[in-house]
């Protein structure tokens, strides 16, 4: 066998365990030279496991793994690289204030220097160049700061930086590079895709936008919790095929007895008309009314985060109206949404934890008027209620002393619903509560926010890409898509299935 | 979103299991030494020194112009608590400090001593409150980091100092009116000292016993995080800045009053002992956090250390030596406190 008859990449048998998890079950993958692989998977599907046993950062349970037919140690970084193997995530890492040159000798071994160590960038500057000519990216210009490149370009330094040595590159694995590229711009990435494979490269090509699989892909792989589901051509598929693989055919409502119905009479607590904020929202409306959990579903990019950050008062309003109990919010910042009761549990873990502070200082922060009595902090009191809260929320260990940061993800997510129930919101929005979650403390954060709709009455804003979490806890289910809301699932039509088909559906 | 999109599955996390009993009693020692051991070493020290120097060391009269030395110091270092509790520095207490000597002593000079006394007081803590509120905005509106800002504005409030001055001492016309306030006693204990105490009480009881300190301090470990949960993070460090102001020009007039000259360079000294002293407060009886008992036992270690050295005829030099190496000593101590929180975790 000649060397050119092997595969670029060969993984074969690929499993990896996490506590009370299967990430990958057996995963198989083979991408040939000059082929162009899409691997397509919902959230937790395993896709991102897969790239990251690919790229060493996790060490499988079982399996192996060839690059252009010699065999490929895990779980060690450099060897992966010398391999020739490259992977871009969607972060794709660029110093904004240098300039494309720059950037692409960043880390990458030494700049030719000239007597005193003096760099020679005359010299730098026709290899950068040469570079980008044979890219087929003469267009960008080595000496332009990156900081003002439009963000295709910028997606175009990062992989005209990783080919640093052409012929050396086997594979390339494009993680979600095309998630922050408007639409027009995305056949620019695809002209230097389809450059590389070309030469021989293979390319591993992650994304959640189907169409691009049909334009682009010679061959997709669709993993569903661990498993491939789907490995063959893409001439013969659809983009509703996909649709329908990714979701899923088993019957998936879960819990379904968690989920109250006719919950969708009470008055409109928090209404959203026509806003257009952020980069992401284009004109979206949505209403959720009081007692009600309302699900917002949508991929990345199309707008569930930016709901979000509006309603934290930090992406700026450019059009449309935010309404809280009927009154239109006229700025919505910070402190003003706040104020009329909208609590929101961000999804980054670094805009909830107070490091160095304890839990009971965490869950009480955002409100310390009632142990104000009589000129002085009643410490007592507060430490009273947080345990209280602490046993209530069943979050371990029960330790209200202990600084924040020793708590497990989990029963951390369970303190910052605690910090924000105890204020008594009338609206309360979470992105992604149960990420990172073991099964039984998503159960019980859950069971928090069904509670808060029904006893006390809260209207509850659920943003999850995770559709058992939805299917099992809403109402009504919101579906974005570019920016607005494009569907509306309510009772029995939500089902995992239909939400994950309705995210993936055209336009 | 896309990240949350993809990676939920390797971030299953369990919480840890319950540790046993013999293993909390041994890290309930370690806490109460991480929490006393600063206290102990001050013990340590004195009676080192008292063995070492008989007779010389351990009597009221040196004890008392240690202590005395310190007011100012300790007057600073209290007002500086704000903002390193909020998690930020000011570093133009001692500009501020200088214009407000060289502001108290101009005052008197200008109306040939006929200011009245509590005017010429209430002018410099404006002066001072009001240097505190320019760092505030430069840091809350325009964004700046607050190291650049007041190393910048306490430049140029010393700058101010020397053009009110003239670049000479300020000295005629202060009224005995005045010194006698910084001179004088109360029930036998010198005023500065009296103002030290009161002082403190205020700052422990705004930082310990109100929800404001607890604001102050959430602000401080995460400010963005604290901003989200609704505490009104700007106002703080608006606060902030400005008490450490009022208090670096409070340091101002008992130095002004105590020695009857304004001096335009006296600020720089009282930077570095006022931090020293903070960061070392920080690392004993409330561990992680600037706290007043920490900052007054912080204090002590320098005064005293610095003081038993001298009496043992170690000369000038120590002073810097001590301090510098006081700062960098407590700085490394919560490093190392951090890393075994972690390591534990």
């Amino acid at each position: 066998m000649t060397t050119d008859d092997t595969a670029a990449l060969e993984l074969h048998g690929i499993v990896k365990t996490f506590p009370g998890q299967r990430a990958l079950d057996g995963v198989d993958l083979t991408v040939a030279r000059g082929e162009i692989h899409a691997l397509l998977g919902h959230n937790g599907s395993g896709k991102s496991t897969l790239i990251k046993v690919l790229s060493g950062f996790h060490q499988p349970d079982d399996g192996r793994c060839s690059v252009a037919g010699s065999r490929l140690r895990f779980g060690d970084g450099v060897a992966v690289s010398r391999a020739g193997v490259r992977i871009i995530h969607q972060d794709i890492g660029l110093v904004d204030e240098l300039s494309v040159l720059e950037n692409l000798r960043l880390g990458v071994g030494t700049y030719r220097a000239g007597t005193l160590g003096a760099i020679r960038w005359r010299g730098e500057r026709s290899a950068a160049r040469a570079r980008l000519d044979d890219l087929g990216l003469g267009h960008l210009d080595p000496d332009a700061e990156v900081a003002g490149l439009s963000a295709v370009e910028r997606t175009e330094v990062a992989v005209a930086r990783a080919i640093d040595d052409p012929d050396a590159i086997r594979v390339l694995v494009l993680d979600e590079a095309s998630a922050a590229l408007p639409e027009e711009q995305v056949q620019h990435l695809f002209r230097l895709v389809r450059t590389l494979a070309a030469r021989g490269v293979g390319v591993v090509y992650v994304t959640h936008r189907l169409e691009e699989v049909i334009d682009l892909a010679d061959r997709v792989t669709v993993l569903r919790d661990g498993v491939v589901v789907l490995q063959e051509s893409v001439s013969t598929l659809t983009r509703e095929d996909l649709a329908r693989v990714i979701a899923g055919s088993e019957v998936g409502a879960v819990h379904e007895t968690d989920r109250a119905t006719g919950r969708t009479t009470g008055a409109p607590v928090l209404t959203l008309h026509d806003v257009v904020a952020g980069r992401e929202l284009a004109g979206a409306s949505l209403s959720v009314r009081e007692g009600e959990v309302l699900g917002v579903a949508g991929l990345a990019g199309s707008g569930v985060h930016e709901v979000v950050r509006l309603l934290q008062g930090r992406a700026p309003l450019h059009r449309g109206t935010v309404a809280v109990a009927g009154a239109p919010v006229a700025r919505p910042g910070v402190r003003s949404l706040r104020r009329l009761g909208v609590a929101v549990l961000p999804g980054e873990r670094d805009q909830k934890r107070i490091t160095g502070m304890t839990v009971a200082e965490n869950i009480t922060i955002a409100d310390l008027s009632p142990y104000w009595r009589g000129g002085r902090f009643r410490h007592r009191a507060e430490r009273a209620e947080a345990v209280a809260l602490v046993e209530r929320y069943r979050i371990r260990p029960p330790d209200v002393q202990r600084p924040i940061e020793l708590l497990s993800g989990g029963n951390a997510q369970k303190a910052y619903v605690a910090r924000l129930l105890r204020t008594a919101p009338r609206v309360l929005v979470l992105e992604e509560p149960t990420h990172g979650v073991d099964v039984g403390g998503t159960a019980e954060i859950l069971r928090l926010l069904v509670e808060a709709a029904r006893n006390e009455g809260t209207a509850v804003l659920l943003c999850s890409s995770d559709t058992d979490d939805l299917a099992a806890t809403c109402d009504r289910v919101l579906v974005l898509r570019d920016g607005v809301v494009a569907d509306e699932l309510t009772d029995k039509e939500i089902t995992r299935e239909r939400i994950v088909e309705l995210c993936y559906a055209a336009g | 979103m896309s990240e949350s999109l993809s990676s939920a599955t390797q971030q299953v996390e369990e919480a840890p299991a319950a540790r046993p009993a013999e293993h909390r009693a041994g890290r309930l020692g370690l806490d109460l030494l991480d929490r006393w051991a600063g206290p102990l070493l001050l013990v340590a020290m004195i009676v080192a020194f008292t063995i070492a120097s008989p007779g010389v060391f351990l009597t009221s009269s040196n004890l008392l112009a240690v202590v005395n030395n310190q007011t100012i110091t300790a007057v600073v270092a209290l007002g500086l608590l704000f903002p390193l509790a909020a998690g930020v520095f000011d570093i133009s207490i001692g500009g501020v400090l200088t214009l407000s000597v060289i502001t108290s002593a101009w005052t008197f000079q200008q109306t040939a001593g006929s200011m009245p006394v509590p005017l010429a007081i209430l002018i410099t803590l404006l002066v001072g409150s009001s240097a505190g509120l320019v760092n505030a905005l430069l840091v809350v509106r325009l964004g700046i980091d607050p190291f650049i800002v007041t190393l910048g504005s306490g430049s140029i409030f010393l700058g101010v100092s020397q053009l009110v001055a003239n670049g000479q001492v300020v000295s005629r016309d202060i009224p005995t009116a005045f010194t006698d306030l910084g001179r004088g006693e109360l029930f036998g204990i010198p005023n500065p000292i009296v103002l030290v105490v009161v002082l403190a009480l205020i700052v422990f009881y705004v930082l310990e016993m109100t929800p404001l300190g607890r604001m102050i301090y959430a602000t401080g470990f995460g400010r963005e995080q604290s901003r989200l949960a609704g505490v009104p993070t700007d106002r703080i460090l608006v606060l902030a800045f400005v008490v450490s102001g009022f208090c670096a020009s409070l340091a101002g007039l008992v130095y002004t009053s105590r020695i009857g000259t304004g001096q335009p360079d006296v600020g720089a000294q009282y930077l570095l002992p006022s931090y020293a002293a903070a960061f070392l407060g920080s690392t004993m009886i409330k561990p992680g956090r600037f706290n007043v008992p920490g900052l007054l036992v912080g204090l002590a270690i320098l005064a005293i250390g610095i003081n038993g050295l001298q009496l043992q005829g170690i000369p000038f030099w120590v002073i810097s030596t001590f301090q510098g190496g006081a700062l960098i000593l407590a700085v490394v101590l919560t490093k190392l406190r951090k890393l075994s929180v972690r390591a534990d975790g």
